[in-house]
């Protein structure tokens, strides 16, 4: 089952700060969204309302066409993992394992037991005696096996060490391409995951700064490779997102799409062309607080 | 809004019973041992002039089904919501649970009376108690049970009208409203004649004549008052934020 979703004009507010303002965007069922945006910019709290955590201050959010607070069909079909884990914190590991194989209806026990072996997570153990890390991958683990339509991670392999992290991401893959289902990915190790997302969804004080699939996110800008004169020459007039020399080599990525004859230019002059870092777009599209739609 | 799961409900009151099995265990346990120490010593002093279950194994216990209610709120509620369980289906499962939990404490309490007056019977000191044994027939046991088991869910309910305003408003209004939260317990305290503060208070303000009907339906007054509270803090509260 795949859940779509759709929010329209969605505002949140915390007293006088307003986290959410007026979002509306549309997320397609049956992909892995990249939720992506700075500190504060209300990522955590659009998936708290796509997962029912809290009510909106206005504006609506439907996922697959209902709006999903304290509606049980929706909920029991929804799964956000957040840094912390829910959880608690004083049982085993074994028992929080339980205690989620009884609420979760698509939960994989093989998965989880995978998982759990893969992690290296001692079962015995108290959650509270867990790492950091150990935390974080037991709230993956979690997340994976409950196997709900809707899945999404906030920030939860922050934690995690390199090896558990790159485990996490082909692990998800895998289970995704077995079994289709609309994951939401909140992140700042935006160059790690980015290679899974296939839309993406960046926001900035709580607006949309830019909602794309990820390949079209990437044609807004290139790389560019060459010899430093010629590389300079080429990126004068345009917008140099981050730049890299090693003796006189010089790369540099740049903002805004290249026609085919501007492509063909640099290919002429020796250049190399190749696609844009998305954590490079990333950092351009939300350094100013102007509001890119 | 979607209909509550019939299944869905009895899962969380199972997991919520299981998880507090062994804690409930444990507390009787303890009350056991304190009240057959506290026996046995008084006892040996010759001092045993009224019921030592009355004052200790009846009354003590209440103050855990305070403690179980504050963590079904607290603990509980943002666990079960985080695992895809709406709040409405929690309190439902939740108020069934409290049923269950007080239900049990009173059926307990009142096998202590029966195991503490055969005892007492035994010794040969029932009659020489300064007040009459209080529960001495079938009929005297079913309606301590009954009323036992509303003065619990009381108790049970109190502890979770504590604990929503905790976790919804802070720490502060949580302090400053305790006493607004526990007062339903001293009305039903007093209203059913049972000891301490309601005995203390039905005595200040001179509510001793009460009916046990009357006793009966205060309580149930207060458990719903608290309940409906309950409810209407918890039906929209947000989860906290959860950082490692």
């Amino acid at each position: 089952m795949e859940l779509g979703i759709e929010v329209r004009d969605l505002t949140l507010r915390y007293g006088n700060v307003t986290a959410l303002d007026g979002l509306t965007f549309g997320l397609t069922g049956g992909k892995i969204h990249g939720l992506l945006g700075r500190n504060g910019s209300g990522k955590s709290s659009l998936l708290s309302l796509l997962a029912a955590f809290r009510r909106p201050t206005a504006g609506r959010v439907l996922v697959d066409g209902v709006e999903p607070f304290e509606n049980q069909d929706v909920v029991r079909m929804t799964c956000l993992i957040r840094e912390g884990g829910d959880l608690y914190a004083s049982e085993r590991v074994s028992h929080v394992l339980e205690f989620a194989a009884r609420l979760r209806p698509g939960w994989d026990a093989e998965l989880a037991r995978r998982l759990v072996d893969r992690f290296r997570l001692p079962t015995r153990s108290r959650v509270m005696s867990l790492s950091r890390g150990q935390r974080s991958a037991l709230a993956v683990t979690l997340g994976m096996a409950a196997r709900a339509p809707l899945t999404m991670f906030d920030e939860v392999h922050l934690g995690m060490d390199v090896p558990s992290r790159y485990a996490f991401y082909e692990e998800l893959l895998d289970d995704y391409l077995a079994h289709p289902r609309t994951i939401i990915l909140s992140t700042h190790l935006i160059e790690e995951v980015s290679s899974l997302f296939e839309q993406v969804l960046i926001i900035d004080r709580g607006q949309v700064v830019v909602h794309a699939s990820a390949d079209e996110l990437r044609q807004r800008g290139s790389a560019l490779t060459g010899p430093a004169d010629v590389v300079d020459r080429f990126v004068a007039t345009r917008t140099v997102l981050s730049e890299q020399q090693l003796g006189s080599t010089k790369s540099v990525a740049i903002y805004g799409e290249l026609d085919p004859a501007q492509r063909q230019m640099a290919a002429a002059a020796g250049l190399e062309l190749g696609p844009v870092a998305l954590q490079d777009l990333f950092v351009h599209l939300t350094k100013d607080s102007e509001v890119l739609r | 809004m979607s209909s509550i799961r019939a299944n869905d409900a009895v899962t969380v009151w199972r997991r919520l019973v299981h998880g507090y099995t062994l804690m409930i265990g444990l507390c009787w346990a303890v009350t056991v041992l304190i009240v057959a120490i506290v026996s046995v010593s008084t006892a040996l002093a010759g001092d045993v002039t009224e019921s030592l279950w009355l004052n200790t194994g009846s009354t003590q216990p209440r103050y855990f089904l305070v403690a179980i209610g504050v963590m079904l709120v607290t603990l509980h509620l943002p666990v079960y919501v985080a695992h895809g369980v709406t709040r409405r289906l929690f309190m439902l499962a939740g108020a069934g649970f409290a049923l269950a939990v007080s239900a049990a404490f009173a059926a307990a309490t009142t096998i202590g009376f029966s195991l503490e007056r055969a005892i007492f019977k035994w010794q040969g000191i029932l009659d020489q108690l300064s007040h009459p044994y209080p529960v001495n027939t079938l009929g005297d046991g079913l309606r301590v049970t009954l009323s036992l088991a509303l003065l619990g869910l009381v108790y049970l309910s109190a502890g979770g009208l504590i604990g929503s305003i905790y976790y919804r408003y802070g720490a502060w209004i949580g302090t400053l409203l305790i006493p607004a939260a526990a007062l339903p317990v001293f009305i039903a305290e007093a209203g059913t004649g049972h000891r301490y503060l309601g005995e203390w208070l039905a005595q200040e303000i001179g509510l001793t004549g009460l009916s046990y009907q009357v006793g009966i339906l205060v309580s149930l007054g207060s458990a719903a008052v608290v309940l409906a509270a309950m409810y209407s803090i918890n039906r929209a509260v947000p989860l906290r934020p959860k950082k490692l």
